[in-house]
Parts: structure tokens; C-alpha cells; sequence
């Protein structure tokens, strides 16, 4: 499946949030990345030569920080300009349809304020509703949003996390099941190469007895999971 | 709630060093990090779960 990032930030460059999830996505995807800022600041938005880009990929995720309970104006400007040309809109709404939709947002707040008598007072679920009723319009599969909390207090192990789950999260659309994103892990440890780590003929031995012992516990785990389904 | 020994920890604290150390660059330490925090995650799960296994009828901490 292709995957485009639109990202949605004042000044990307600035971000430190930003910039690491592009690069994430740089090293571990093959999404593209699209910095709508930068776009408009040189050319502006072009509707036609915007939803023949879009219509070339299979899942589409809008990437912005949350200020002030929305995305940052840009993106609003954007889905005027390109969603909503009369003219071609017919035509590009039945293109669009089938495609996925997600969203990656970045929060300076605990994910815990957002819920009925937190600070916030409001789910996530209700703040992002504009973009779920926008995807129904469009019948685009809408996928359950990436928030990203506290991204400047991460320790270097949530980072590590983080940059995981959101590697996932552009290739799969997924933000919830456990055994794919392990599957995805394993993956991505069998595609390991000697660019990627300094391991000796010894060192190799060893990684793949502990790759063998990682899909051991592995199966043990999914067959506890099943059976407490079945239990359930 | 039963925990995994301080042999088993030290083990894989251990392993998952010789492997962050091996990383030649960022994006690969983070992959290597979560594949050990799952490991972790797992073998954890496993260890509570201890006896459930193969037919969930008997534990042979009972025995």
C-alpha cells in the first residue's frame, strides 16, 4: 500500500517532534512525505495537480500538532482548495473512495486531560470528529488516529517506542492489535543487515539463536492469547 | 504477582546492551529495543501465566 504524509506544521524545520517522525518514516517506510507549508509558500495549492497526487496513493494521513484544539490553518486551507472544487469534486469523490484515512497528532498534553472531568474536558475521539465526518463524506476508511503525548519529556526508550509504533502505524494503518505489530517487529529483525550493526560471525550466531528464542516465546504467547479467547 | 527471576533479568538486560552497543545508527537501537522490551513483555506474560499452557488444567509449581 502507498502511504503520503501530509504534514501540517507552520514551520517544520522548527520541530522537534516533526522531524523526528519524518525521519522515522525516511529510515523505516517508504511514505512519502508532503510539507504542504513548504508546497504552498512556493507554488500554492493546486486542486487538480492535488488530487491527481492523492489519488495515487492507498492511505493518506494528515500529521499536524494540535494547537488550540484543531490542526494548524494550513491544513484547513488545503482540504478547501482540494476537496472542495465544485467542479472536479464529483469525478475526484468517486476516485477517493475506499481510500484510507488516518491521522497522526501531536499532543502537548497527557492524553489522560482528554476525557469527560479531565482538564480538557473532551475525548480526542470528539475533538478529531470534523475529520471522521470529513472521511465518511468522502468515503474514506477512516483509521483510529496516532496521538503522539509529551513528545519533549520522552526518555530515550519511549522515543525508541514511539518510533516503532509509528513506523507501524504509516505501513499498516494499524493501532491496535499486539500480534501484528510483534509480527512487524520480527520483520523488521529479520531484515537487519551488516549496515545496520557491527556483529561478528559469533554475534550473528547469537542473534539468530535469539531471534529463534524471540519466535518461540512468541508462539507461546499468541497461544495463550487464543486460548483466553476462547476462554473469554 | 510472579515475576521473572534476577538471573532471567540479568540475562536479558544483558543481551539487550550487547545489542543497543552493536546498533550503528538510531532508528536501528530503537528497533532492537522494542524487539527486547516485547521479548520482555512476552516472556513476563508467559511467566505469569505459567501452567496455563498445554491444556490450562495443572501447574507443575503444584506438584
Amino acid at each position: 500500500m502507498k502511504t503520503l504524509v501530509i504534514i501540517a506544521h507552520p514551520d517544520l524545520a522548527s520541530s522537534g517532534s516533526q522531524t523526528f517522525l519524518v525521519e522515522t518514516a525516511r529510515y523505516w517506510t517508504k511514505a512519502d512525505i508532503l510539507d504542504i507549508t513548504a508546497l504552498y509558500k512556493k507554488e500554492g495549492f493546486m486542486p487538480v495537480s492535488e488530487q491527481q497526487r492523492l489519488l495515487k496513493y492507498d492511505r493518506i494521513i494528515f500529521q499536524f500538532p494540535l494547537y488550540w484544539y484543531q490542526a494548524p490553518a494550513i491544513l484547513k486551507l488545503y482540504i478547501d482548495e482540494v476537496f472542495d472544487d465544485t467542479a472536479l469534486k464529483k469525478a475526484f469523490k468517486q476516485k477517493i473512495a475506499g481510500k484510507e484515512l488516518g491521522l497522526v497528532v501531536v499532543l502537548a498534553s497527557k492524553l489522560e486531560e482528554f476525557q469527560a472531568g479531565g482538564k480538557h474536558g473532551r475525548t480526542m475521539s470528539e475533538i478529531l470528529s470534523a475529520y471522521e465526518v470529513f472521511a465518511r463524506y468522502f468515503k474514506l476508511n477512516y483509521l483510529s488516529p496516532f496521538l503522539v503525548t509529551q513528545f519533549s519529556y520522552m526518555t530515550d526508550l519511549e522515543l525508541d517506542h514511539l518510533m516503532m509504533k509509528y513506523a507501524y502505524y504509516l505501513e499498516t494503518g494499524d493501532t491496535r492489535s499486539q500480534t501484528n505489530y510483534y509480527t512487524y517487529i520480527h520483520h523488521k529483525l529479520d531484515q537487519l543487515t551488516e549496515n545496520q550493526v557491527t556483529f561478528s560471525d559469533l554475534d550473528w550466531v547469537i542473534y539468530q539463536a535469539w531471534l529463534a528464542d524471540l519466535d518461540s516465546i512468541s508462539n507461546e504467547w499468541q497461544e495463550l492469547f487464543d486460548m483466553s479467547k476462547e476462554e473469554g | 504477582m510472579t515475576d521473572l527471576s534476577l538471573n532471567q533479568k540479568h540475562q536479558i538486560e544483558q543481551m539487550q546492551k550487547w545489542a543497543q552497543e552493536a546498533a550503528k545508527d538510531v532508528p536501528t537501537r530503537a528497533l532492537l529495543n522494542e524487539a527486547w522490551r516485547i521479548y520482555k513483555e512476552q516472556a513476563q506474560r508467559l511467566k505469569v501465566q505459567e501452567g496455563h499452557l498445554d491444556g490450562g488444567m495443572w501447574s507443575p509449581e503444584e506438584w
